[in-house]
């Protein structure tokens, strides 16, 4: 017999098995984590960056949340996903966002492009290799408008509450010195972002307005 | 909820600032690499460059006058209020994190902006010492914020960063998290399992989920199977994943929307409707909206 309908069969004996109560735990739901491929066919769908999944009804559930905190925030499109989701009016979306970052792709003060120099120097934006059109998580289509806005309407934010705080976490620089670019620049300005260097606060140097390079060129980012 | 009143990073610039002569102290203690405290001012630059660089670099800007200047200009434009203005903003942090905020560790990330590198998995990242932090540190135990929604993705890392959250969670001030669950990094001899559970008792109640492309699938309450992370390992490559998500909340409200989305093990499938209706949600959304 084929793997794939062994895998079926021990599913639905599994599912025969499992008790009355909607979405409770049952052996059948042990077993699948143990195998990739039958979580696949369950439906449950395998898949490493399944944001709506989650934010829509976390939007749904905290219309008012104030405080969000991205940790390995890279190039910000989950931040992206959720200024466009609590902070519409901030127009920042994965799609202005991967527009403004293919637009600095390299720090300001690259004035030549050769291929060797955008994949050696350090200010390079690497957004075009890991972020292509066909990315879900780049891109804000018109569905993904119509759900946001139908997520507003069936929990609106209350109108008095300050709007949403985003703090974005990276070890590297590079988040810092590809968004001063973009926030300073193009259509992110009517976001406003603020820098703070924890590996150098350890020194009681804190910074404020400022984006980086490795090369010691500052950015000015206010 | 936060407290900013100044600029974007104020409220972690303020719980840091007030934190950081027990951090200095602490260090000092138990620190086994050189600590960056112990710099002087003019190298403070050296972090991420060749000394040689830093210095010159350092002589030549004015970086005190300077910051004070941008900062007056940024407060300026807060004041401003411009209408229309994402006024919460984004704070982007530069920061080690992880369970503790004790050791500095000998490792700096690169800044080509390379995806995939955690504590552990940089081995071609230079050797400067950089001060771990843990969230509990950078969020202040004295505080009474609430993170509304706190992701990880961390290449590995993610244990260490929620050990390091222990205070926050018991406090009951993440009220929903996210984190991808590797086979690298701290994943290697972490029980998935042993944290959900661990969970669902330093937060009360906190109830995690797997995050499928089409269907949550409930992790605590004992249906977790710690060979996921083996099989993530064996068969990841094939479904073009090294990771999935883990999606946690306690709050009441939450778990209420999961509800439709978490596999119903005893449910059969429902009709689609025959037009696609952007209020609905749940399964019939994902089944039938896409």
């Amino acid at each position: 017999m084929p793997p794939t309908f062994v895998l079926l069969l021990l599913l639905r004996l599994l599912l025969s098995q499992a008790d009355d109560t909607p979405t409770s735990c049952s052996a059948a739901s042990r077993y699948m984590q143990s195998t990739l491929p039958v979580m696949e066919l369950a439906g449950i769908g395998v898949h490493q960056e399944s944001d709506e999944m989650w934010l829509r009804p976390v939007r749904r559930a905290f219309p008012n949340a104030t405080l969000f905190v991205d940790i390995g925030f890279n190039k910000g499109y989950l931040s992206a996903q959720i200024a466009a989701r609590w902070a519409p009016n901030s127009h920042l979306n994965p799609k202005t966002l991967y527009s403004a970052l293919r637009r600095v792709a390299g720090c300001p003060d690259i004035s030549t492009s050769t291929s060797s120099d955008f994949q050696t120097h350090p200010c390079y934006a690497n957004a075009l290799d890991l972020c292509g059109e066909a990315n879900p998580r780049c891109t804000w289509t018109e569905r993904d408008e119509l759900i946001a806005a139908a997520d507003a309407k069936a929990s609106p934010r209350d109108p008095s509450l300050p709007s949403p705080q985003i703090i974005a976490i990276d070890a590297s620089a590079f988040s810092n010195n590809l968004w001063a670019s973009a926030a300073e620049q193009l259509s992110l300005s009517n976001v406003e972002v603020d820098f703070i260097d924890l590996h150098r606060m350890a020194l009681g140097a804190v910074t404020g307005g400022y984006g980086e390079c490795s090369n010691g060129r500052q950015l000015r980012l206010y | 909820m936060s407290a900013a009143t100044g600029g974007s990073c104020d409220f972690i610039e303020r719980t840091t600032r007030d934190s950081r002569a027990r951090f200095a102290k602490r260090s000092a203690q138990s620190e086994p690499f050189a600590s960056p405290l112990r710099k002087t001012p003019g190298s403070e630059w050296a972090i991420r460059l060749r000394p040689q660089r830093a210095a010159q670099t350092a002589l030549s800007r004015p970086a005190v006058l300077r910051r004070s200047f941008e900062a007056a200009r940024f407060k300026k434009r807060l004041r401003a209020g411009l209408e229309g203005k994402f006024g919460g903003g984004l704070c982007f942090v530069r920061a080690l994190l992880s369970s503790n905020s004790r050791y500095a560790r000998p490792v700096d990330f690169p800044v080509d902006g390379a995806e995939h590198r955690g504590l552990d998995t940089c081995p071609t990242c230079s050797t400067t010492p950089v001060p771990l932090k843990s969230l509990d540190y950078l969020f202040g135990l004295a505080t009474t914020s609430v993170i509304d929604v706190l992701k990880i993705d961390a290449e590995g890392a993610d244990v260490d960063i929620i050990r390091g959250a222990a205070g926050l969670l018991s406090q009951g001030r993440v009220r929903s998290l996210l984190f991808e669950v590797h086979n690298k990094g701290s994943w290697r001899e972490t029980s998935l399992c042993s944290l959900v559970e661990g969970l669902s008792v330093a937060a009360e109640g906190m109830e995690c989920f797997h995050v499928g492309e089409n269907k949550l699938l409930r992790l605590s309450g004992g249906c977790c199977a710690d060979q996921f992370i083996d099989e993530l390992r064996r068969q990841g490559p094939a479904f073009r994943v090294s990771g999935t998500n883990v999606f946690c909340t306690s709050s009441e409200d939450l778990l209420r929307e999961l509800g439709g989305l978490t596999l119903d093990m005893n449910k059969e499938a429902t009709a689609c409707p025959e037009a696609f209706d952007p209020y609905a949600r749940g399964e019939n959304f994902v089944r039938c909206g896409g």
